[in-house]
Parts: C-alpha cells; sequence; structure tokens
C-alpha cells in the first residue's frame, strides 16, 4: 500500500492568495503539500476561509495568485483532468432532485466510465452502510437535509476517487450516520486518498484527521 | 422597502435567448406572408393566435413555479403588488415573443401597405389584444391555482380520483395536476374558441367583428387579473409551495412507464450516454415533454387538414422544429442540474453537448410526421424534409449553446 500510496501524485499548493476585494485577502501566500493516504481536517470558526479554501481545491473558486498543482498540473488550467480524481461534499446540499439516489451514483460511475456488473451491489452496499433506505429509490427533491447529505457522500465516494474535498459532510447527519460516515472516511485514507474535511465536529474530526489546518490562516513570517 | 427589486441573473444570455427566437420566429412569419394579401393575413393570424392559445395553455405554469426567486421575495417581503408583477414578468416571455409575430403578420411584407393600411392597423390590434387577454387570463388563473391542486393531491378527492383514474388511464395522472390540466383546457378552449367566433363574426361585421371579440378577450383578461393583483401574494406563495413539493418530489408527469436506461438512447454517442440519460430522466420526470410533443404534431396536423399551401405548412413545420427547444430551458434549472454538479462531473463544454444530443430525440418523430405529409398531402420533398431535419440540428445546438450560457452564468465566481 505504501508504495502504490508514493506513485499517486500530491496537492501542492503554491503561495495562494485569495481575497473576494481588493486589499481584503483570505488567506495570503498560502503553501501546502497534500499527500496521498493523508487526512487533513480544517477547523475555524464561521467566515474563517475554510469553504473558500475547499473551494479552491474544487476548482469552484480561481485564486488571486498562486497555483495548485495535482501531478504536477496546475488544476485551474486543466479542471476536468484533475476532477476525475476527486469526489465531492459541497457546502451547497443542492443535487439534481428528479434523480433518485441510486441513478445519481449511476450518473456518476457511468460519467467516469466505472460502471460495470458490480456497481449495483457496491451502490446498494454504500447506501446501506449510510443507512439510507428505501427512500435510496425517491427521487432526491423529496429528502431532508441529512438524507441529501447521505447522497452526496455516497455520491463522493462510490467511484473511489484519489481526492476527497468535503465541505461540512457530517452536517444535518443522525449520530449513527456520522459514525457510519467516519468509517467509510477511514477506509478511503486508508485506501491512499488525499482526504480533506471542514468541520466544526471537533472530536470525530481531530480522531479521523492525521493534521489539523486551523483557520484563519497564519501567513508565514516575512524575512527580515 | 416594498419596492425593492430583484437580484437580476443572467440578464445579457436571457435577453440574447429571447432576442434570438423572437427574431427567428419573426423572420420565419415574414418569410410565410411578406407577399401575402389581407385575407391572407388574418388567415394566418388566426392559425398564429390558435397555436398560441395552446402554447400558452400549457407552458406557463413551468416558467413560473416554483420560483427561485422565492426566498428573496420573503426576505424583502414583497408587497401583494410587487410580487404580481415579479410573476408576470417571468411570464412575459412568452407574450413578448409572441408579439413579434403579431405585427409581422399585420404589416410586414415587402411593399408598403397604402391600400390597406387601415385594415393591417385593425388585424395588429385585433393579434395584439387578443394575445394580451389571452396571455392575462391564463396567467392569472395559474397563479390561482395552489389551493384546488393542493386539495386534490393531499386530500380525499385526490386519493378517490387516483383510484378511478388508474383504473381507466394507460398512464396514471397525478391528481395535484388535475387542477392545472383543467386550467389548460379552459384557456386552450378559450383562445381557440374566440379565434373561431372570431372568424364567425367576420363573415358579417368584417374584420371589426374579429377584433370585437379580441376587445372581449382582452376584457376578460383584465377582470380576471384584478383579483390576484390585490391578493398576488396569498396566491403566489400557496401556488409556489405547491409547485415546489409537487415537482420537487418529481411529479408523475413520465410515470406509468419504466424510466428510461441508458442503453435505449441509442442515438446518442457513447461519450454523452450518461449525462443525457441523466438529463432525459429528469426531464421526464418534470414534465410531460412526450405529451406536448404529440400535442405539437396534433395542431400542425389540424392546421394541414385545411390544407394552407406547401409554403406557409412547411414555415409552419420550422417553427414546431424551433419550439421543441424550449423543453431545453428545463435544463438550465438549478434543481434539475446544479452548476456545482456538472462542473464536478465534467468538462464544461460536454454540457453543451449534452443538451444537443438530448434535444436530437425529437427529430425522428418530426421528419417521420413530415414524410407522412408529403405521402398523404403530397407536400414537400425529400430534400425539402432533409432540410427541416438540418434546421432542427442547427437550431437545437445554438439552442443548447444559449441555455449553457445561461446555466453557467450563475455559477462563475
Amino acid at each position: 500500500m505504501q508504495n502504490r500510496m508514493d506513485k499517486e501524485p500530491s496537492i501542492v499548493v503554491e503561495s495562494v492568495t485569495k481575497q473576494y476585494t481588493a486589499g481584503k485577502p483570505i488567506f495570503t501566500e498560502i503553501s501546502e503539500e497534500f499527500r496521498p493516504g493523508e487526512a487533513v481536517g480544517l477547523t475555524g470558526p464561521n467566515g474563517s476561509g475554510k469553504t473558500t479554501f475547499l473551494r479552491l481545491l474544487s476548482v469552484n473558486t480561481f485564486p488571486t495568485s498562486g497555483q495548485v498543482l495535482y501531478g504536477g498540473q496546475n488544476i485551474h488550467e486543466k479542471p476536468w483532468n484533475y476532477l476525475q480524481h476527486v469526489g465531492l461534499v459541497h457546502d451547497e446540499e443542492s443535487l439534481p432532485t428528479y434523480l433518485t439516489a441510486v441513478e445519481l451514483l449511476e450518473w456518476v460511475l457511468r460519467a467516469r466510465n466505472a460502471w460495470d456488473e458490480n456497481s449495483e451491489g457496491r451502490i446498494s452496499e454504500l447506501f446501506d452502510r449510510l443507512e439510507l433506505d428505501e427512500s435510496r429509490t425517491d427521487p432526491v427533491g423529496t429528502y431532508s437535509t441529512g438524507m441529501k447529505k447521505k447522497a452526496q457522500i455516497a455520491a463522493a465516494l462510490i467511484a473511489r476517487p484519489r481526492v476527497l474535498v468535503l465541505d461540512e459532510p457530517l452536517r444535518g447527519l443522525d449520530v449513527t450516520a456520522r459514525k457510519r460516515a467516519i468509517e467509510l472516511f477511514s477506509e478511503e485514507v486508508n485506501r491512499g486518498a488525499i482526504f480533506l474535511m471542514a468541520s466544526h465536529a471537533g472530536e470525530e474530526l481531530e480522531r479521523l484527521a492525521g493534521r489539523i489546518m486551523k483557520f484563519p490562516l497564519e501567513q508565514e513570517p516575512v524575512p527580515g | 422597502m416594498n419596492e425593492m427589486k430583484l437580484p437580476e441573473q443572467n440578464s445579457i444570455a436571457n435577453r440574447l435567448s429571447i432576442g434570438l427566437t423572437a427574431l427567428l420566429a419573426g423572420t420565419l412569419f415574414f418569410t410565410m406572408v411578406r407577399d401575402a394579401d389581407l385575407g391572407e393575413r388574418v388567415v394566418a393570424m388566426r392559425y398564429f393566435l390558435f397555436g398560441m392559445a395552446g402554447l400558452i395553455a400549457f407552458i406557463l405554469p413551468y416558467l413560473s413555479f416554483p420560483d427561485r426567486k422565492t426566498v428573496w421575495i420573503q426576505l424583502l417581503n414583497l408587497s401583494p403588488n410587487s410580487i404580481w408583477r415579479h410573476y408576470l414578468k417571468g411570464q412575459r416571455m412568452v407574450w413578448g415573443i409572441g408579439l413579434v409575430p403579431v405585427v409581422v403578420i399585420a404589416l410586414g411584407g415587402t411593399e408598403w401597405p397604402e391600400g390597406d393600411l387601415a385594415d393591417r392597423g385593425l388585424l395588429l390590434v385585433y393579434g395584439v389584444l387578443f394575445l394580451t387577454g389571452l396571455w392575462l387570463y391564463a396567467s392569472t388563473r395559474y397563479l390561482q391555482v395552489g389551493a384546488s391542486s393542493q386539495e386534490w393531491q393531499e386530500g380525499e378527492k385526490g386519493r378517490e380520483a387516483r383510484q378511478s383514474l388508474s383504473a381507466i388511464a394507460k398512464y396514471p395522472v397525478d391528481p395535484g395536476s388535475i387542477p392545472s390540466l383543467l386550467v389548460s383546457g379552459k384557456v386552450s378552449v378559450l383562445g381557440m374558441m374566440g379565434v373561431v367566433s372570431g372568424a364567425f363574426l367576420n363573415a358579417f361585421f368584417g374584420l371589426a367583428g374579429e377584433a370585437g371579440i379580441a376587445l372581449l378577450m382582452a376584457l376578460a383578461g383584465l377582470a380576471a387579473a384584478r383579483l390576484p393583483a390585490r391578493s398576488a401574494d396569498r396566491f403566489f406563495y400557496r401556488t409556489h409551495a405547491f409547485f415546489g413539493e409537487f415537482f420537487g418530489s418529481g411529479s408523475d408527469a413520465g410515470s406509468g412507464r419504466e424510466p428510461v436506461r441508458p442503453h435505449q438512447l441509442w442515438w446518442i454517442p457513447v461519450r454523452w450516454t450518461a449525462h443525457s440519460w441523466a438529463f432525459t430522466l429528469q426531464l421526464d420526470r418534470k414534465i410531460p415533454a412526450g405529451r406536448w410533443v404529440a400535442l405539437g404534431h396534433l395542431f400542425v396536423w389540424v392546421v394541414a387538414y385545411q390544407r394552407p399551401g406547401e409554403e406557409a405548412m412547411y414555415i409552419l413545420w420550422l417553427l414546431f422544429a424551433l419550439l421543441h427547444h424550449t423543453l431545453l430551458l428545463f435544463t438550465a434549472n438549478a434543481s434539475l442540474a446544479p452548476v456545482w454538479w456538472l462542473r464536478h462531473l465534467d468538462r464544461l463544454s460536454e454540457w453543451v453537448w449534452t443538451r444537443f444530443w438530448v434535444q436530437v430525440r425529437w427529430l425522428l418523430p418530426l421528419l417521420a410526421s413530415m414524410a407522412l405529409m408529403m405521402g398523404l398531402f403530397g407536400l414537400f420533398s425529400w430534400s425539402m424534409i432533409f432540410q427541416a431535419g438540418l434546421f432542427y440540428l442547427g437550431t437545437a445546438l445554438l439552442a443548447a449553446v444559449l441555455i449553457h450560457l445561461r446555466h453557467e452564468r450563475r455559477w462563475i465566481s
């Protein structure tokens, strides 16, 4: 496993600054590296920049300066190449409402050319583990917040992506579902995925994550 | 506070789409009537209004409900009048685009209509009043449909109706959709009967008699609109809530048969099969698209039965081809295709092609229907049918690009 992880690309954040308004940076000159099999937790108060950071890593926002590389490629220059490897729980809970959760996962697998004779079984198993019961065959539009979150988590995991970018994936889940989700996340980390998760669930995050990034991020001291 | 404006989105893309549709419709009608005399123009106007009655009757509720700006409307707590204006604004696209052919049919031509300018003016008044009245009447009725729809959907009445309908109908009808269907029926009958009555009166009183019917239609529209203008908030929130639940739960629009599977979309290249499948599945659940298209074919055949001439018929087919693409508008709906989700799944450009291939599904029935007309009525040639096919594909691609732009502008941060 360690050998395989060594061959997988890392995410390298190089001197990234992001500001929505000139002169008011959310973070400045951030440099980080996220390696395969590494679980990173993002914590901090509301508005401290966690979601912005994850939106950068999911190509939903673009850096003001600096770049983010995956396998040496700038993810904002070649989003499609990168996003093929990404499983995403977005900060929005919106999903296509007229599909069932099962169809949603089928779409993900087919879109990633990963649909095969075992896929239906894997979808069932994943929903069983997340305890999304018979409602998995109802349209997503009928779901509660927690059920939507389960569908989002399942959609992020089903294609076994190399990178997981999860923004508050536990929000709205009941205690059992949170436990199940954490188990699934641990398995993904052990499988070698780069795992980034923002959450206010402090204890759970600390148990899962090997490294915690505290927001707002400290600016690197300028030498001299 | 009450008069605050709601945030505008996609105004350029929206205006571009609407402008191009209006331009295309205007051009097609201009080609049809450019050398026509007054009598032919009157007939063309009747056909147009006849068709618009059907279109208005079916499309309006889908344009406005559920309304994604409701969160803003509530936050700003818009007054009933402001809500009414906002609601009409969402529907005026159909009215505005419809006015273009009205003007073209009445006034468009290669020569200045000196001799019959007054009659042409009267024809214009007839078209404008008729269209405006019908649109206003339909908009008002749809705004008010929430309460009865909810009663049918959730109450005992609906349960009984569901049982009786499932015994007789091939495809089950969702009881909540019955009041909307009734309104559709009322609006289309009112519009079509209005056209027929006008034609009847024309025989006795000339064009003025026909315009009189249009005046009555306009008055009916204005009268119907008086009540909701005062209580638009109550009607709007209720109808929004109903359609939010109805569409959100996946209406039974496409039910009664197994959901489409990817392998059934044989005409779509493998690269776009998965995406097109997901779009098609959702569209079929949101709207009864197949029934709309079938109804459109029926209308074209009814017109063809009157034998209006090859050129007019051909233009009607082209207009109908164009009309198919309004179905694609639903794929710009965030509830069907959240932008972050599409972005996450594939390249932006692929969604243009996905929309295009989804739309190709109506091409074969269109060409088959034209070919049948060629066989039965001796209209058209294979070359004309081929060109109509190219027109359909070209405009489908254009529509896919415009709708893609409209959709994406919502997202870029």
